[in-house]
């Protein structure tokens, strides 16, 4: 459902990605896992066309990304859930509404959008805060809030960036057992992640970068 | 599509209200912007029609010799009717010029009003016209006329330089009005885009999150297109307001002349009557007018943050 053929990303002259290949299926579980700076959030903005590949093909459930025009392009985000490395939250909004947001996009009703947001906030375990502003919320609460508002959509992808980065271990694991559980129900996941515990305790598809280059796709741990 | 527009007037009452400060600021500019603009056309539109007022006031008398014959006064009138320029020509006999004058004198000099001949008074013609242009114009073509005659004009009574003052300071305060207005509203207008690219450039963070998510150009920008709207519906509200009182204040001590002793020079001009008609429509021109600037302000503003 998620192909990059002979992906490059340049900027400024400068290769950041290069010559990527890589097909994620339905269902699929993968960590995207490298150095920092490696090009890990490069690879998530080429997928939701935040910036524009160089040379190369992305394809997603039927789109191609590079010939997407400008109408279509917030149906295409719409249908991937993302978790951004540093959050993307609205700071005039509370927990409730960031999440919210992305449920009134598509035209649910204002219950709906009631009941999806309070189950969704329950499952982060983040209900008795959902009035509360970002800046009111810790490090931790506020990446929550992050996952919370890209999964109550119900994405055909969940994207990671880094969502268990500013979490302690214990809370970081709850959320990889909730991201395991959404993929139980159906939903492709991709993590992109430092983490090499978590990597290493749920042994599946591991594609690792190096500078800009796939070094390894395959399943089981992740060696540094 | 009611849901979509619900949530747009949602969050726009959202960016009014947790942006008090420069919602505050924006309101405060247009309300300024709408005052200044409509004290201005205001001012031109009440000099006009004050110095229009002189203008249909002003006359020509031209008096005859008492002993003119009536054929002769009458070409006169024909000369003045063939100019095409006159708007009243008012014929005052010998006695009307005598009731006139015993009236006046009667109660200040009766004995006076007595010893008065009916024949030392001369007839004559009160000529006005709608404009000071026409006036000098017959004034001219009377002052011929007189050359020509052999006595049967008497005089003619034209206050040529007042006449002609009056005449400059309408086109002088009627241009400089104009050219303050269209001065103000180019001024005004670039600092309330300013002010309300300021309210988005404060949004820029936002605008570009709600667009990763999924958000289309319309939901991102209609908040603070209705916002910008809305700024201006308040501003022409609020200054539509203090201008109405201004003018109540202004009106009643007009009539009284106790507020401004300066407004009794002017007793027995017609303070400038703006029909209740009239101000709606100014009022409803206005609320347009802040309409299209504060949408069409927003909506320049905002499509910097678009393109991409
Ligand atoms: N807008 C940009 N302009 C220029 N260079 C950029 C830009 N964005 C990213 N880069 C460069 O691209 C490279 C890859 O960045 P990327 O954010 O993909 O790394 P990453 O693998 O996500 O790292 P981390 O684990 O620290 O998040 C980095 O060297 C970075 O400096
Ligand atoms: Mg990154």
């Amino acid at each position: 459902m998620l192909t990059f053929k002979n992906v490059s990303k340049n900027y400024k002259n400068r290769a950041v990605l290069d010559n990527i290949n890589f097909n994620i299926d339905e269902g699929e579980f993968v960590f995207l896992v490298g150095h920092s700076g490696a090009g890990k959030s490069t690879i998530i903005r080429l997928i939701i066309k935040e910036e524009n590949l160089t040379s190369g093909s992305i394809h997603f459930a039927g789109y191609d990304i590079e010939k997407l025009n400008k109408k279509a392009l917030p149906f295409l985000r719409r249908e991937i859930g993302v978790v951004f490395q540093d959050f993307k939250l609205l700071d005039r909004k509370t927990a409730f509404e960031n999440v919210a947001f992305a449920l009134e996009l598509s035209d649910h009703t204002n219950r709906e959008i009631k009941k999806g947001v309070d189950y969704i906030l329950d499952m982060v375990g983040l209900s008795s805060k959902s009035k509360f502003f970002p800046n009111q919320l810790s490090g931790g609460e506020r990446q929550r809030v992050a996952i919370a508002r890209a999964l109550v959509n119900n994405p055909h992808i969940l994207i990671a960036d880094e969502p268990t980065g500013n979490l302690d271990p214990s809370v970081s694991w709850d959320i990889i057992q909730l991201l395991n559980k959404i993929n139980s129900w159906g939903t492709t996941i991709l993590m992109a992640t430092h983490a090499s515990d978590v990597v290493n305790s749920m042994q599946k598809r591991v594609i690792a970068l190096d500078e800009g280059k796939i070094i390894r796709d395959s399943e089981g741990g992740y060696n540094e | 599509m009611m849901l979509k527009a619900e949530r747009i007037l949602k969050y726009t009452y959202q960016h009014i209200v947790r942006n008090g400060w420069l919602s505050f600021a924006s309101i405060a500019i247009m309300t300024l912007t709408f005052f200044v603009i409509s004290i201005f056309s205001f001012t031109v539109y009440s000099v006009n029609v004050i110095l229009h007022y002189y203008e249909s006031k002003s006359q020509i008398i031209v008096f005859f010799n008492p002993n003119a014959p009536i054929s002769y006064i009458q070409s006169v009138k024909k000369d003045i009717i063939d100019t095409g320029k006159a708007s009243n020509i008012k014929y005052v006999s010998k006695q009307q010029a005598f009731t006139n004058f015993e009236k006046v004198l009667k109660t200040q000099n009766p004995q006076l009003a007595n010893a008065v001949d009916l024949n030392a008074l001369p007839p004559s013609y009160e000529i006005s016209t709608t404009s000071l242009s026409n006036l000098e114009d017959i004034a001219n073509i009377l002052y011929k006329v007189k050359a020509q005659s052999k006595g049967e004009i008497n005089n003619i009574l034209y206050f040529k330089s007042v006449v002609q003052f009056l005449k400059k300071a309408v086109s002088i305060i009627t241009s400089i009005g104009i050219g303050l207005i269209i001065f103000l509203s180019i001024i005004s207008f670039v600092i309330i885009i300013i002010t309300i690219a300021i309210t988005i450039n404060s949004h820029s963070e936002d605008i570009e999150i709600m667009k990763l998510v999924g958000a289309t150009d319309t939901y991102v920008s209609g908040p603070f297109i209705i916002e910008g709207a809305f700024y201006g519906i308040i501003g022409v509200f609020i200054s539509s307001i203090i201008l109405y009182l201004i003018y109540l204040v202004i009106s009643t001590s007009y009539r009284k002349s106790v507020l401004l002793p300066i407004l009794s020079f002017f007793q027995g001009i017609p303070i400038p009557q703006y029909s209740i008609l009239l101000l709606l429509e100014i009022i409803g021109i206005e609320i347009f007018i802040g309409i299209v600037i504060g949408a069409i302000s927003s909506f320049i503003a905002i499509s910097r943050y678009l393109k991409k």
